[in-house]
């Protein structure tokens, strides 16, 4: 194809020749291809960074808990004993686990704090938030009832302060000492959603010393499902099987993250395409321009495309001498366009997402790439092909007696 | 015997201007064997353009033959015309009609670049190194004499190595001196073997070639050998 290079090689001589012109013929689809670009990453940049301030919580696990409006709250209400069934009832469940949310009193510095308690099982749980120190509870601490705790990093600060190791250090809560054999890392959101929220304080503790601490009634059962794809599935299961032991009027609502992220999945993907094709209707503008200045070239260009046809080039030739100019211009308009998108992106993305959460997440760079190229290619055929025909279809004879 | 590079046999071309026929040419016929070296004369309006047009396959005849080096030129399509423009004709225009911002060699490499030859700059050189510009050759246009230009046209015209060079008042740009050093290289080009068809209304031009054919009024009215040429001497 050394007929194609050299076609690309005048053409970029021709572009080059007049670079002001070239640049303001491009600057429309320059305009577009950017506005386009700098959604998409700005939409896919906001769209991962809030999914990952979502992030501590497993996407395979839900929480089932009774509705706050009941015919019958007491009928309603799921017993620590419930979990023990459900799990030997549900056979695609991997794990059911009661949990609850109690507050506790503690004194720090001769001060009486509210802590909010929340109960686990064993291994990584709901709640995937990496440790700083220490382990998860093991099935030892579960069966043996120990009375162990897992601080938030927040917990850790406000009870332990930030010196040495807090590991096998006691903790007293409701008048009872728990020894720290874990303490997690800060969360990913910087607050927002995750564990640490709202200035209370998190402690987790293993479920099993739910009865130990006097409980019959639990807040609600964590369903765990092989993976994601089951979580909806296995969840109503377990609804029907709380119906089954609580009666038909008991009135049970799921909860999980990956319904949240689905969702948050899909409004950004509408957000992005919305403002996408409003921006993109630009880019139709700069296709315009594209032609519009092609045109004029092919007229400027009579006696050049006379003498071409005179020596024997054919239609196809002139063509794709055309065309390849209308491509070239509008790749390389669409290469100026994706760097200043990305540009643009990136200081939205550093001004205003920031304001959710430090911890930003950057947008992928091969869509921006493929995006960026299929758009200013398609563009470049759109717009290109006409005045590149209609310059084929010029006669020799009166081409070369343009003046 | 060898086919004639040019056979026209009662060729006529009308054109429809609105409702109204224009005859350009009525009925024109005659034979240019290989290595002739002929000029084509007449006044404005007589159909010398016209004329041109046909045998250079930039157009067709209305109705007659017109052979080309064996090739029935009525008989292609465009796409086929353009092929045939490629590999039997050089053209040598008055305005030279070389592309502005190209180098020399590569105005006359370009006929080869549609042929899709990969050696073409090389050739290119050989035969502007035949027309004595091999020291300009990386000069634009711009950048050259009338003359020079003019040469590196027709050196594009040759780099094919057609069956037929066409020239259209190749010296009517030029002055007399540049002009007869144009000349004294379409007759070596001619000595050489080149079969040349050149169109002018100079006289004094058209005495350098070997035979004149006179047009009129669309018919050819004089068709005859030069008693005495003038022969050109480079300057």
């Amino acid at each position: 194809m050394s007929k194609l290079a050299e076609f690309i090689g005048q053409a970029l001589d021709v572009l080059w020749h007049n670079p002001m012109r070239s640049l303001l013929t491009m600057l429309g689809l320059i305009i577009g291809v950017g506005s386009v670009i700098a959604i998409l990453a700005v939409g896919d940049s906001t769209t991962k960074t809030v999914l990952n301030i979502l992030s501590p919580y497993s996407l395979a696990s839900a929480i089932v808990f009774p509705k706050q409006q009941q015919p019958d709250p007491l009928l309603a209400q799921i017993r620590y004993d419930d979990a023990l069934r459900l799990k030997r009832e549900l056979t695609d469940a991997k794990d059911v686990l009661p949990v609850m949310l109690l507050p506790m009193e503690t004194r720090v510095n001769h001060q009486d704090k509210t802590i909010r308690v929340v109960t686990a099982g064993a291994g990584q749980g709901t709640d995937t938030t990496p440790l700083a120190e220490g382990r998860l509870f093991d099935d030892q601490d579960l069966s043996a009832h120990r009375r162990v705790a897992i601080l938030s990093a927040q917990a850790r600060h406000e009870l332990l302060g930030d010196e040495g190791s807090a590991i096998g250090q006691l903790i007293r809560l409701n008048g009872s000492d728990f020894e720290v054999v874990g303490v997690q890392a800060p969360p990913v959101g910087g607050g927002l959603l995750s564990t640490g929220q709202a200035g209370l304080i998190t402690v987790t503790i293993p479920y099993t010393l739910i009865p130990q601490l006097g409980y019959t009634y639990v807040f609600g059962l964590t369903i765990v499902a092989p993976d994601s794809s089951q979580l909806t599935h296995v969840a109503d299961e377990a609804i029907a099987a709380l119906k089954r032991i609580h009666g038909e009027r008991a009135q049970y609502e799921e909860r999980d993250i990956k319904q949240l992220n689905d969702g948050i999945q899909r409004v950004f993907g509408i957000l992005t395409g919305v403002i996408g094709v409003v921006a993109g209707i630009s880019l139709i503008v700069g296709g315009v321009g594209i032609m519009n200045i092609m045109l004029v070239s092919v007229t400027e260009r009579t006696r050049e495309i006379g003498i071409r046809k005179a020596i024997g080039a054919t239609r196809g030739d002139i063509i794709l001498q055309f065309f390849v100019e209308a491509l070239l211009l509008c790749l390389i308009g669409g290469l100026i366009g994706m760097l200043i998108g990305v540009g643009l992106a990136e200081l939205v993305i550093h001004v205003w997402v920031k304001q959710l959460t430090p911890n930003l997440v950057s947008f992928a760079w091969g869509p921006i790439i493929a995006v960026s190229i299929l758009f200013s290619a398609g563009v470049g055929v759109l717009f290109g092909t006409y005045p590149a025909v209609r310059a084929s279809y010029l006669n020799p004879i009166e081409a070369l007696r343009y003046e | 015997m060898s086919e004639p590079v040019v056979l026209m046999e009662q060729v006529s071309k009308i054109y429809h201007i609105g409702d109204i026929e224009v005859p350009a040419l009525r009925g024109v016929s005659f034979t240019i064997e290989p290595g002739e070296y002929v000029a084509i004369m007449g006044p404005s309006g007589s159909g010398k353009s016209t004329l041109m047009n046909l045998i250079g396959c930039l157009d067709k005849p209305t109705t007659g033959v017109y052979r080309l080096d064996g090739v029935d030129v009525a008989a292609q399509s465009d796409q086929e015309l353009a092929a045939v423009r490629l590999k039997k004709l050089g053209f040598v225009f008055q305005g030279f009609n070389l592309l502005a911002r190209t180098s020399a060699v590569r105005n006359v490499a370009l006929p080869l670049f549609y042929v899709g030859d990969k050696d073409r700059e090389a050739k290119a050189m050989e035969v502007l190194e035949k027309v004595g510009l091999a020291d300009r050759a990386y000069h634009r246009p711009n950048e050259l004499s009338g003359g020079q230009q003019q040469r590196v046209a027709i050196a594009r015209a040759l780099v094919n190595n057609p069956a037929l060079v066409l020239a259209d008042e190749p010296t009517g740009n030029l002055d007399s001196v540049t002009a007869g050093g144009i000349m004294a290289l379409f007759a070596q080009l001619n000595d050489e073997g080149h079969t040349i068809i050149m169109v002018t209304h100079d006289e004094d031009i058209a005495r350098y070639a070997k035979r004149i054919i006179r047009l009129r009024d669309g018919l050819v009215i004089e068709d005859e050998a030069v008693a005495n040429r003038t022969l050109a001497t480079v300057e």
